[in-house]
């Protein structure tokens, strides 16, 4: 039957997550913003919290009574959970998203890819009482969406793999107890030619360079990876050299899939913002126009208010629908694109009236409308841009042409 | 628990019709528009598979299936043909008008026989007209009423036996004041005529025009502003099912023809902007069915689903009239011939976002609801914060 009702655990967890966004992370968030991270107190504070939450392993919060370790991301069936719940943290700060200390993005593939004494051993490394961080290392300067082309290498020498590159806007990649980097035997094999290795803070000939200074979402922190002659442990192969005898094709595969439940969660964060930012501007309205201003000036920003109330909850229902076929068993790699694209073009189109409706106010540091405006961006960036998913949701509209990513006609 | 899936009845039910728009209305849609009407032989199946009586109480002589599959019925048979599936809707509107705002002993009379047909007359021919300022109005003579006024887009209402007519009765802000009256639409001062519209065709539109016609005033609501807002929220709902059936229907074609069309040595899908140009499509036509859904919701719960409805229904104006645009400009110049159904979809689905009020009627009550004063009223009892979902 249709129901939109949210179970006990959804309201209890997206309450519980509003109370701490709204009393702990709001008060710092606009300092946060300027001082590009949160004070490390802040960091500890969240910890209870952050043993509760993984990203796009499908948790937004803890199962009760689950053997499931949700940092090893296995909270399979959760998407709908995390999806309510992730709207909280991007209604908070959306940095959230990152700061949260844990395996963040590098979770799902360990969870999904690793061998158990990998797994064992890297997620105990980020357990206990102090904060400690996690990072994923695909991304290069050249190579974003089309993530075959890297081209940072890796050579085999003795029980050691030698890796030489450059990795880039790695997320919480300086604090990283450990990242996971993608490297390849050679680049002209494209997928099949790729090697993941789990890589230690400290690792000789591993190096941060530069942070980077970003337009918004930056309380997260976003290092510059260099690799010169890191000398990495066999062992340290994620899932050991056998899950690449028959081609990395499969770990791959695993990393499309991990989409279908990570693409919701982005877009619903920025459902989470645009919800923010629209609260912040019907009050602007209801406190400078609607008694003081002339009404026909007040009829056309109602109209405009109710266009983007209707938008944030056509771009939240997207978001839902694909996380629902998910914790179903339903193939939704189309929905799932569909959420992730709608959800930051309502986010930017909300964050972006919130400011023009304030005017002078606007664009002041110290509103929280700017900050929100400056955040959103990356969310249509990020998870792949807002044109990759155009091309995912149309190849999968086309069922007899199969297309590559390129546009090519494969059949 | 959410879910975004019917339950198994009404699936097995959506599953029908889905057949029976498929094999009935598609072949006949094109002949249907240009005779301005629904095949004899189609009515009969869709009469004998009950589904004229979907969404109506069991009191209203309903089968058990309540207004969410009324709706999502209206969209699978919209996706063969907007057109019919409007000339199908024998009780429609009207019926559900005397079930919100009939009493228990007009609801039992009035609807008893099923085997009548209904029409509502809402829409003003007086292009000034809005809900709020009626020129329809209801005088009182001794205990009976005396209509007069002109309507519009009154869909079915040449073939109807009874009219459901909103009129102004007494002065009054707004709502207030407006009633509904049932009239026998072969009464002396009742004129109807078939209106020759863009698109609807097979759904009949007339016009309706009233001169001292008696009507008897449906009394049965407690708040009667309430009783018709909602009756508007379903229209609303109905209506943008229809829609995004109907877009949906013109997508279909859309996507298929895009794979088999060849230009430059390729289909067009392979080209990007072309591909990209669809998948907006996409993306518009589920947001706007998602809303649908959930204003469906709603008024099967029976609350106050205004917001939702309204939602629900610029959404699908805007996404089903971009989609079915659209789906014409996929097909280039052969989508601009009857001999291809794209057109068709068009101009349905333009006529349809205007029937029930246009976007900006519904952005007027939305603002007014989301913004106005009574909502700064409950805005200071709840503190700013504006809860999610």
């Amino acid at each position: 039957m249709i129901d939109f009702t949210l179970t006990p655990q959804m309201k209890m967890a997206r309450d519980m997550l509003h109370a701490v966004m709204d009393k702990k992370v709001r008060p710092l968030c606009l300092q946060a913003d300027q001082d590009a991270g949160y004070p490390d107190s802040f960091y500890k504070e969240l910890m209870p919290l952050a043993q509760g939450f993984s990203l796009g392993g499908g948790g937004g919060a803890k199962k009760e009574g689950a053997a499931a370790d949700p940092m090893a991301g296995g909270m399979k069936g959760m998407s709908l959970l995390a999806v309510v719940a992730g709207e909280e943290l991007g209604w908070g700060d959306p940095s959230m998203a990152l700061v949260m200390p844990g395996p963040g993005t590098g979770g799902p593939a360990l969870a999904a890819r690793g061998t158990p004494e990998q797994k064992e051993k890297y997620f105990a490394q980020l357990k206990g009482p102090q904060p400690h961080w996690a990072a994923y290392g695909l991304t290069e300067p050249g190579t974003g969406s089309d993530a075959a082309a890297i081209r940072t290498r890796c050579r085999k020498d003795g029980d050691h793999y030698v890796i030489n590159g450059t990795k880039c806007y790695i997320s919480n990649g300086a604090r990283a107890e450990w990242t996971l980097v993608f490297a390849t035997i050679d680049p002209a094999l494209g997928h099949a030619g790729h090697r993941v290795f789990i890589v230690e803070k400290g690792t000789p000939g591993f190096k941060v360079g530069k942070l980077e200074d970003k337009l918004g979402f930056r309380a997260t922190e976003t290092a510059e990876l260099v690799f010169e002659e890191c000398r990495v442990p066999v062992d340290n192969l994620l899932g050991g050299e056998a899950a690449y005898d028959q081609g990395a094709k499969a770990g791959f595969k695993t990393a499309m899939e991990f989409f279908d439940t990570s693409r919701p969660l982005v877009g619903i964060m920025a459902v989470g913002i645009a919800r923010a930012a629209y609260e912040e501007v019907v009050q602007f309205a209801r406190d400078n126009y609607l008694l003081s201003r002339p009404i026909p000036r007040y009829q056309a920003i109602k109209d405009r208010l109710a266009e983007l109330q209707r938008k944030i909850d056509a771009a939240r229902l997207l978001c839902w629908k694909a996380a629902w076929m998910a914790d179903n068993g339903i193939r939704n790699t189309k929905e799932a694109s569909m959420a992730k694209l709608y959800g930051p073009q309502v986010g930017m189109e909300v964050t972006s009236y919130a400011v023009q409706l304030m005017g002078a106010h606007g664009t002041l540091k110290g509103s929280l409308s700017e900050k929100l405006f400056r955040d959103v961006k990356v969310f249509d960036i990020f998870e792949g841009t807002h044109q990759i998913q155009q091309m995912v949701v149309a190849r999968n509209l086309f069922e007899r042409v199969q297309l590559s990513t390129s546009g090519e006609v494969l059949n | 628990m959410i879910s975004f899936a019917c339950s198994e009845d009404e699936q097995s039910l959506l599953d029908t019709l889905g057949r029976f728009a498929q094999n009935q209305l598609m072949p006949d849609a094109r002949a249907a528009d240009r005779r301005q009407s629904v095949d004899p032989a189609v009515r009969g199946a869709y009469r004998e598979m009950g589904a004229h009586l979907l969404g109506l109480p069991e009191a209203a002589g309903g089968i058990g299936f309540g207004l969410t599959a009324k709706i999502l019925a209206e969209e699978v048979l919209a996706r063969s043909d907007a057109a019919q599936t409007v000339g199908l809707d024998d009780l429609g509107l009207a019926a559900q008008a005397v079930v919100a705002l009939g009493s228990e002993a007009q609801i039992a009379q009035l609807l008893g026989d099923a085997e009548r047909v209904w029409a509502l007359a809402s829409s003003e021919a007086d292009p000034a007209a809005h809900l709020g300022y009626m020129s329809t109005v209801a005088r009182r003579q001794g205990d009976d009423y005396v209509l007069s006024g002109v309507k519009t887009c009154v869909f079915n209402a040449d073939r109807a036996d009874r009219l459901v007519v909103l009129a102004r009765a007494e002065d009054g802000e707004g709502l207030a004041g407006i009633a509904a009256f049932v009239v026998d639409a072969r009464a002396t001062g009742v004129q109807v005529a078939l209106e020759d519209r863009m698109g609807l065709r097979a759904g009949r539109p007339c016009r309706v025009q009233i001169e001292g016609a008696p009507g008897v005033r449906l009394t049965g609501a407690a708040d009667p502003a309430a009783a018709l807002t909602r009756l508007f929220d379903i229209g609303r709902v109905v209506n943008a099912a229809r829609m995004v059936g109907a877009a949906r229907g013109a997508m279909g074609f859309a996507v298929d023809y895009a794979q088999d069309r060849k230009a430059f040595g390729k289909p067009i899908c392979a080209h990007q902007g072309l591909a990209f140009f669809i998948a907006d499509m996409e993306v518009a036509l589920e947001s706007a069915r998602n809303l649908v859904l959930k204003a469906a919701w709603q008024l099967e719960r029976g609350e106050a689903a205004t917001v939702a409805a309204c939602n629900a229904a610029i959404c699908a104006t805007e996404a089903a009239v971009k989609v079915t645009v659209d789906a014409v400009q996929v097909f280039g110049g052969a989508g601009f011939m009857k001999d291809m159904p794209v057109e068709r979809y068009m101009r349905d689905v333009r006529t349809l976002g205007n029937a029930l009020g246009t976007p900006e009627d519904h952005v007027a009550v939305l603002g007014e609801v989301l913004y106005g004063p009574e909502s700064l009223k409950s805005a200071a009892k709840d503190g700013k914060k504006v809860a999610q979902a």
